[in-house]
């Protein structure tokens, strides 16, 4: 009842495919479903200790002693560490960011210091024996403030508290364009933050053997790199020439998360190493909530203006992104911000700058959209007002500047495959904007652009596979790609499965241990079925082709006329030779030979230049959001009625895992819309529990239409794009915009809460009275 | 997150948990279904030495019609009050507010209606962990002298009360058996909070809430609560109303309305029945006007005690008065039960 | 603090145990049975990954003293399927894609049957209900939704 997946018709010359295209069940949900799976929080090891992090008391502060004297007193303590007793490991790529702090503290989450006891409460207790003498500085919570010359330094040896990043491109030329242009709009707008609530917290265990070697357990969502960051540490300890072993346990959730390597698992490692023993620290919640990387609050300028066809001409944008007092991928994320600004829907003519400014905050890392989800409810919801101020409707305002295939935009990005246009017509067939309704109630629409074809962040984008079979016709698939729940080990299961003519029963996908998996960059960017899936294809071809070859030797047959399917090889519809019997063949030979293959894959896409042109993805997916809310004008509650969210993904390996992404995604968008804020107080989390950080629940999970329109992309494994983020993406400017249409009133500042909606009626109807006005009997919004 | 250590008593009967009561005192607290109790043990709000457990009382687990009324023993959960046909049928306000509690699987099957009574007030800054709490200064409800929630500090302590039952049971003049070793006390439940935000309960700390009882339903009267939170389950209410309306004739013979969450008791409004009585129930005019009364006194309590502004729970006081009032009037006229109604 | 008599039944083995008065019975379950399906969310009854059946009535094992338990029959995620063969909500959690990170699945799978248990004709409003004290991240609660109503189907098929 509530899936109701649609197929676009556009390229339905229909392949025969055995398990591409099915709803096939993800290969560890038995698993998962059984108890059987394990993650951090499920693992011991012998011997192992628990260690736990003393957080600073203040925002912004000198330490000037601490007194580990009691903790180390407490019988069960092994370990007491302080940012003077280790070597100066510093986390993040920017390298701001001391494991453990010394001399000065810059926000609440610093960690002060670290103890590994036998017990996780004995930790506590030393935790809280541990005496801090801080000495309080001003502090600055406001990014646009911390610009200020006046405002304290977060790091004095910055000099400043703006970052130095580049992020400043323009296209074409936006003054003159402005000049041209008919219509404009100029409007700010604000988002916050908010955290990945992954529902596994985050933990690590380190240990190490006799030798030194270290392996690391940690619910990483790139364990190629954390395996180089872990590197690192253990050559500031003077540790040299040892192997990392990164296992990742079954992960309970990333959506970005999990895309640095953070203080929880250099600091188990340092634990271990001093302890000598393996050491365990394992967030609760009210940790997670406090010491992991939220998605950055952001201040958008935006002006955009159109001629009188209501063509786009330009769009001049400006930010301002609160880093927090380190520096992780939050950072960067305008690199990712650019990709909609300059590409969603047709602009000639394009200004971007975006400041990432210190502050006594939290410091921000990736979260599922990677900064697009900020940029793009400023884009979509001026899309509206420009619409508005040119007198065309919304949707045909949208059709007028889709995207088309074939399209270059000003960055650069080649446009390949692309289904805008089929996304904005099911959303506006499905809703029937212009239809009349009910008081209170109105529809709106958004639309997105992601990279569907890996993202070329780092040098490389690449992804490594290796694939061995047995003497059973068993397939063992080792992959760079990261499984976190979204599902890749069955998508990839199911390319191998396809290409070597087995069943997905036959496939095991390998991903966990970086002793037996290839390298990869890690699971961002919405690539993985991309770059992991085209990756393990090109392996599964070599397979393929030598197995042909085998069977061809073995039966006489020509290699043309021997079809692999269903475990077997045919020729002309008859069973010759089954798989195992060949594979076993060839391994009881004399000279015999093993099946194994391996492939890297590193997609055709470009770094971005000086100028941040470059095509940074090998294609891009589109999607338009629509959706039907009603709002209570008497408390500012807006209530969903319907969604749509249509996708174009190139191809559905698996409709069932599709649908999971889009549905999840879209209601994490409605949070990030409605409900979900971390709420700071000078710098402190005030609501780290899910009482009071609004994760919307059963009975406000609505009901979702999820469409898929299929565009086989010439790149894709089997024509497949990216759909991990694009479901967030434009679920917040889609809802603005419905709730503008519904009422009138147009809120700026994400999340859209009750309050927001009620104030910004008040001001509207320019109301003074409160509450109920006694004189029309009426509920009166008030601000 | 672990428990602090504690000595666990399962007594058999009523007589022996108050024994027990009685000679632990202060150190002890009584154990229901623990939604509430061990969620403040993990946070060290509170730490008694002694649990005693009421498990194994089934003299408090009963629910029962009288002909006084309602009979509800304060270990029934939650759960067997919402499957109670008499409580659906002719106590839809009391059906609406303790399906409101919580989330359903907790409420359901562990929470207890005396616990959901008896639950310590709430506070943003108070009802936090340990390490949330000491980065401040210790605030009245933990022993200090200051208060976060209120603008400009205090010297008492500004939580609210955050039952959901309370407000609806009030309205309808519910009464509480509340029993010591030595003696037993029947009051009007309104007598049961003491609006004090840092000891909430008038129980002494031998005694203990044992059983409501709600009036018989009458004809002509109707209840109703609302409750509004961001979130349609989990949430704790930004406010709440309960309304009772006793209709004759069409006309308001008498009517209670009490506004829960934003007080540090529950907050009987006193001008509804003067401005209501004798006027046609349902009359949005006069409703308005108590709406408007509620709102005014509830702005002298409301603190920064929730993460949702003060200002933004004031003004919804009226509005969520305004609804708890029309649809007990609705349902004193139609005379029609909860499911019916819906 | 002593040691106290526990007798009690999880997923039909009887045990007789001594625990100290402040062990939760998630923390008897995880840490001295080895049964890790129920999960730690969040330590305060909120997110409901901890959910077990006590007499087939979901509870929140993180907020019941494993003392509280006493005399009871507890069902765990373990416990549900029966001599290899998966119980009628794992399978179709399974099939319609309920599961995915699968941290809030055992929780979820619990509450469900408690569900099914207690209401076996139960519909969307009352499974919806069921699962509100409990959070997903992934699904947006749309497939497990789907999932508890495909079986609530078939039993109503049965009838």
């Amino acid at each position: 009842m509530i899936d109701d997946q649609e197929r676009n018709g556009k390229k339905e010359i229909m392949e025969e495919f055995t398990v591409i295209g099915k709803r096939i069940s993800k290969v560890d949900a038995v698993d998962k479903a059984t108890g059987r799976a394990l993650y951090i929080q499920d693992l011991k090891l012998p011997g192992m200790l628990y260690g736990r992090i003393l957080y600073s008391k203040y925002p912004h502060a000198h330490i000037i002693r601490v007194g580990t004297e009691k903790a180390k007193a407490l019988p069960g303590v092994i370990t007491v560490l302080t940012g003077e007793d280790i070597p100066p490991v510093r986390l993040g790529f920017y390298k701001d960011n001391p494991l453990l702090k010394a001399g000065k503290v810059r926000s609440y989450r610093d960690e002060v210091a670290a103890v590994a006891a036998t017990d996780p409460e004995i930790a506590r207790e030393a935790i809280s024996l541990i005496d801090v003498t801080y000495e309080a500085l001003p502090a600055i919570f406001d990014p646009e403030e911390a610009l200020k010359p006046e405002a304290p330094l977060v790091h004095e040896e910055h000099k400043t508290n703006l970052l130095k990043m580049p992020w400043s491109l323009h296209y074409g030329d936006v003054e003159a364009a402005k000049l041209d242009a008919v219509f404009n709009v100029s409007e700010r707008f604000s988002t916050t933050w908010v955290t990945h609530c992954c529902m596994g917290t985050s933990g690590a265990i380190a240990d190490f053997d006799h030798s030194n070697n270290l392996t690391v357990y940690t619910n990483t969502q790139i364990p190629s790199l954390a395996q180089k960051d872990f590197q690192e540490t253990l050559k500031i300890l003077g540790v040299k020439d040892k192997r990392v072993r990164v296992i990742k346990p079954c992960i309970g959730g990333g959506f970005g998360s999990k895309l640095d390597t953070y203080a929880y698992e250099h600091m188990a490692i340092l634990l271990a190493w001093y302890a000598r023993r393996p050491v365990k620290i394992l967030f609760e919640r009210e940790e997670e909530f406090i010491a992991t990387s939220p998605r950055q609050p952001t201040v958008t300028y935006i002006s955009m203006g159109c001629d009188k066809e209501g063509r786009l001409l330009y769009r001049d944008m400006s930010m301002v992104l609160d880093n927090g007092a380190y520096t992780s991928w939050g950072a960067t994320t305008p690199s990712v911000m650019m990709m909609p600004i300059t590409s969603l829907y047709r602009v000639p003519n394009v200004r971007y700058s975006a400041k990432c400014v210190y502050t006594n905050n939290t410091y921000s890392q990736a979260m599922r959209g990677y900064g697009n989800p900020q940029a793009t409810f400023a884009i979509e919801s001026a899309i509206d007002m420009l619409a508005e101020a040119a007198g065309i409707d919304r949707v045909e305002f949208r059709r007028i500047n889709s995207n088309q295939p074939g399209d270059v935009t000003p960055q650069g990005l080649r446009i390949t495959s692309c289904g805008l246009p089929e996304c904005i017509e099911a959303v506006s067939k499905d809703l029937e904007f212009g239809r009349s309704r009910e008081n209170g109630v109105g529809v709106g629409l958004a639309s997105l652009i992601h990279v569907g074809g890996g993202a070329r962040i780092y040098k490389s984008d690449g992804c490594g596979t290796i694939i061995k079979m047995d003497d059973y016709g068993k397939v063992d698939v080792f992959t760079g790609a990261s499984d976190m729940g979204q599902g890749s080990d069955t998508i990839i299961a199911q390319i191998v499965a396809e290409e070597l003519g087995v069943q997905v029963d036959d496939v095991h996908v390998f991903h966990q241990d970086t002793d037996i998996c290839p390298w990869d960059v890690g699971a961002h960017a919405s690539r993985t079925t991309f770059v992991a899936g085209n990756s393990a294809l090109g392996a599964a071809k070599k397979i393929r082709l030598r197995l042909l070859a085998m069977a061809s030797k073995a039966t006489g047959v020509d290699e043309d006329k021997l079809v692999l399917r269903d475990r077997a090889f045919f020729v002309e519809g008859k069973p010759v030779l089954p798989i195992a019997k060949l594979l076993r063949g060839s391994h009881f030979t004399p000279r015999g030979e093993m099946m194994m293959a391996d492939n890297f894959y590193d997609p055709p896409n470009e770094n971005m230049g000086k100028d941040f042109r470059g095509n940074m993805s090998a294609t891009y997916s589109f999607g338009t959001h629509g959706v039907r809310v009603k709002v209570d004008e008497a408390t500012g509650k807006v209530e969903i009625l319907d969604y749509i969210a249509a996708h174009d993904v190139g191809r559905a390996i698996n409709p069932l895992l599709l649908d999971g992404q889009v549905h999840g995604g879209v209601l994490m968008g409605v949070g990030y819309a409605l409900t979900e804020q971390v709420i700071m107080e000078n710098g402190r989390n005030m609501n780290p529990d899910f009482r009071d950080y609004k994760v919307l629940t059963a009975m406000d999970a609505i009901h979702s239409k999820a469409v898929v329109i299929e565009t086989i992309d010439d790149q894709g494994p089997f024509g497949a794009k990216g759909i991990g983020e694009p479901g967030c993406v434009p679920t917040a400017p889609a809802i603005a915009n419905a709730i503008y249409d519904a009422i009138g009133v147009r809120i700026k500042d994400l999340p859209i809460t009750p309050e927001k909606v009620l104030a910004a009626i008040k001001k509207k109807n320019g109301t003074v009275s409160c509450g109920i006005d006694a004189f029309t009997q009426k509920e009166q919004a008030c601000e | 997150m672990r428990l602090p250590p504690f000595a666990y008593d399962r007594p058999r009967d009523l007589y022996e948990a108050l024994e027990l009561l009685n000679s632990y005192g202060k150190d002890c607290k009584v154990l229901a279904g623990g939604t509430d109790l061990l969620v403040r043990m993990k946070q060290g709000l509170v730490a008694p030495t002694h649990l005693v457990s009421l498990k194994a009382l089934s003299e408090l687990a009963e629910i029962k019609e009288t002909g006084d009324g309602l009979q509800i023993g304060a270990a029934v959960k939650l759960s067997d009050i919402l499957a109670y046909q008499p409580v659906q049928d002719h106590w839809p306000g009391l059906f609406e507010a303790v399906k409101a509690i919580g989330a359903p699987s907790i409420q359901h099957f562990s929470g207890t209606i005396g616990g959901n009574l008896c639950q310590d007030n709430r506070c943003q800054f108070y009802d936090q962990s340990k390490f949330f709490r000491a980065a401040r200064q210790t605030c009245n409800k933990a022993g200090g002298s200051t208060c976060f929630a209120w603008k400009g500090g205090s010297d008492k302590c500004h939580s609210a009360c955050q039952s959901d039952s309370a407000p609806i049971l009030i309205a309808m003049d519910a009464k509480v058996v509340i029993k010591s070793k030595n003696e037993t006390r029947t009051m009007p439940l309104e007598e049961l909070y003491s609006s004090v935000g840092e000891r909430p309960l008038t129980l002494a700390d031998n005694e203990m809430l044992t059983e409501i009882l709600v009036p018989a339903p009458t004809p002509g009267a109707g209840t109703a609560f609302e409750k509004l939170a961001y979130r349609s389950s989990i949430d704790y209410a930004m406010v709440s109303a309960g309304a009772f309306v006793q209709t004759e004739g069409g006309r308001t013979t008498r009517v209670r309305l009490v506004i829960g969450a934003v007080a540090r008791g529950p907050l009987s409004i006193a001008t509804v029945e003067k401005t209501l009585k004798n006027r046609p129930a349902g009359d949005q005019q006069a409703i308005n006007e108590v709406a408007i009364d509620a709102m005014n006194t509830a702005a002298a309590f409301i603190a920064n005690n929730m993460t949702q502004p003060v200002e933004y729970r004031t003004k919804m006081v009226s509005v969520i008065a305004k609804r708890a009032l029309t649809r007990a009037a609705e349902r004193a006229i139609s005379q029609k039960g909860f499911l019916e109604a819906k | 603090m002593n040691k106290q008599p526990l007798e009690i039944s999880i997923n039909g083995d009887c045990y007789s145990l001594a625990v100290e008065p402040n062990r939760t019975l998630l923390e008897l379950l995880r840490e001295d049975l080895d049964l890790t399906g129920a999960k730690e969310g969040c330590g305060e009854g909120v997110c409901g990954g901890c959910t077990v059946l006590m007499d087939g009535k979901p509870v929140r094992s993180c907020l019941t003293l494993a003392l509280e338990a006493s005399g009871t029959h507890i069902t765990t995620v373990e416990g549900l399927a029966q001599k290899g063969e998966l119980d009628p909500l794992q399978q179709s959690f399974i099939e319609h894609g309920a599961v995915q990170c699968g941290f809030c699945t055992s929780g979820m799978l619990m509450a469900a049957k408690g569900l099914a248990l207690n209401n076996p004709h139960a519909g969307n409003k009352e499974i919806r209900n069921a699962i509100s004290g409990h959070i997903c991240r992934c699904t947006g609660y749309t497939k497990i939704i789907e999932a508890v109503e495909a079986v609530v189907d078939r039993s109503l098929e049965k009838r």
